[in-house]
């Protein structure tokens, strides 16, 4: 498929598509689970174009699937330009996807893979936040047009992970938004173990590792991995707790312990991880 | 009915404990020559004399009375579904509801029994865990694979291990 179909058809092509019996539209809308920022900017558009299309871009910009905040062109994500505009074709990097307010025909030479039209008879709120949406969708989903995972945003969001990284691996917990489909050693089951654990718990990186076995670098590579696909949270001491409610398995354990005898809920978990050991004993031995 | 619940207890037990299937009358539904009524049950031996019981139960509503029992004793359960149904993703988001609003909230996992392509289980997890307001593990598995059916009860007794350890207080806030 040409870059060109790809950009004039959203939904042709290769990007991921919902399933059969689910529309663009509430997929889209799912996606809102893991609703992020990113940045537009409209300072390279002409200032008799640029003051209506920021008014109604300050509507659309909350209404789209990702948060969308004003920014130096340099550091956004998506730059609005018109054609024939100074060094349109070179000045934005290769990673940042560019809105063309034009009509196909005059934006067509200039078009590369990722940009999104706009034609400047058809602004209005609705052909605004299809464009943003089409955008936020490029953006968020690697798979679609690899190089823009190295948009702005991201690169600014990896280099918050790995400036905080150090002193994160005590402090920073994290959780699970969806469960992934993982690629390559990640679909090991060491990995996949680790990262259901994340799906019932907020944990640190170093209480990953110690829970699942793993390294801690391999936890921290698995919550990279995770991060990269977009499928964690950050989540705040307070909150992880709150929203973790009191677990009603130890109930089972407390009821009875492996000798057979009552047990308290104090003794539930130390009963528990006595069955769990025998369990990962047996899973052991029947893998080997 | 036909997803392998049968077929995936006796992979991981050998044979069943309890094997309830009987003749098939639901031809128009699958084409099986006999299905699961009730309830399936296998057992795996482990150290010191102790046993981890496995029940299969089908997912039609006539049979919620057994699975509502199973789900109250239950310390884990998998969901076989098939992306071809088209309620599969009702029928799982049911299963899950069930098995949080049971006596011992039971860890769940759901598995793809059924080929299905990565954009697929992509979308339906995803889907799932914004219904079920939480995420749900989703994996794609053959019943009759003992080293995949492996892995899916180490997932499962993997977030049974965090569901019964109390978190560690040395954490502090950063979002």
């Amino acid at each position: 498929m040409s870059s060109t179909r790809k950009t004039r058809d959203p939904v042709g092509g290769e990007p991921r598509c919902p399933p059969q019996d689910q529309s663009w539209k509430s997929w889209l809308k799912n996606a809102d689970i893991m609703k992020k920022c990113l940045k537009v900017s409209t300072e390279n558009l002409p200032s008799t174009l640029r003051k209506p299309f920021e008014t109604i871009l300050g509507v659309a910009q909350t209404r789209s699937m990702a948060d969308w905040s004003f920014a130096p062109a340099a550091s956004a994500d998506l730059v609005c330009c018109v054609p024939g505009m100074l060094d349109a074709d070179t000045a934005q990097a290769r990673n940042q996807i560019r809105l063309w307010i034009a009509s196909q025909s005059d934006a067509g030479p200039h078009l590369r893979d990722g940009d999104v039209v706009l034609a400047p008879d058809n602004i209005r709120l609705v052909t605004l936040l299809s464009a943003l949406d089409m955008a936020a969708l490029r953006l968020l989903d690697s798979s679609i047009y690899p190089h823009l995972n190295d948009s702005p945003s991201q690169q600014e969001q990896r280099a918050e992970r790995a400036d905080n990284r150090g002193s994160d691996n005590r402090r920073t917990r994290y959780s699970l938004s969806y469960w992934p489909v993982l690629s390559g050693n990640f679909r090991s089951r060491a990995y996949q173990n680790a990262a259901a654990m994340l799906s019932k718990r907020a944990m640190t990186v170093t209480e990953l590792a110690r829970a699942s076995g793993l390294s801690e670098q391999s936890a921290s590579a698995l919550v990279d991995e995770l991060a990269r696909v977009r499928a964690l949270k950050a989540i705040s001491r307070t909150d992880a707790r709150g929203r973790k409610p009191a677990s009603r398995l130890g109930s089972l354990f407390a009821g009875r312990s492996a000798d057979g005898s009552r047990s308290g809920a104090a003794s539930a978990a130390a009963s528990g991880s006595g069955f769990l050991g025998r369990v990962r004993a047996w899973l052991s031995g029947a893998h080997a | 009915m036909g997803i392998g619940k049968s077929t995936a207890i006796r992979t991981l037990c050998g044979e069943l404990a309890v094997d309830c299937d009987v003749p098939n009358l639901d031809l128009a539904t699958s084409a099986k020559e006999t299905t699961t009524v009730g309830a399936d049950y296998g057992v795996i031996h482990l150290a010191e004399g102790q046993e981890l019981h496995i029940y299969g139960s089908p997912g039609q509503e006539r049979f919620a009375f057994m699975r509502e029992w199973l789900m109250s004793l239950a310390v884990g359960a998998v969901i076989l579904v098939d992306l071809a149904d088209h309620g599969a993703l009702d029928s799982a988001l049911t299963l899950i509801r069930e098995a949080e609003a049971s006596a011992t909230s039971p860890v769940v996992a759901v598995v793809i029994a059924r080929p299905a392509s990565e954009e697929q289980i992509q979308a339906f997890a995803q889907t799932l865990s914004t219904h079920a307001d939480a995420p749900v593990p989703v994996l794609s598995a053959d019943v009759r694979d003992r080293e995949q059916m492996l892995d899916v009860l180490s997932l499962l007794f993997s977030m049974i291990s965090v569901e019964l350890e109390e978190p560690s207080e040395d954490a502090s806030h950063v979002d």
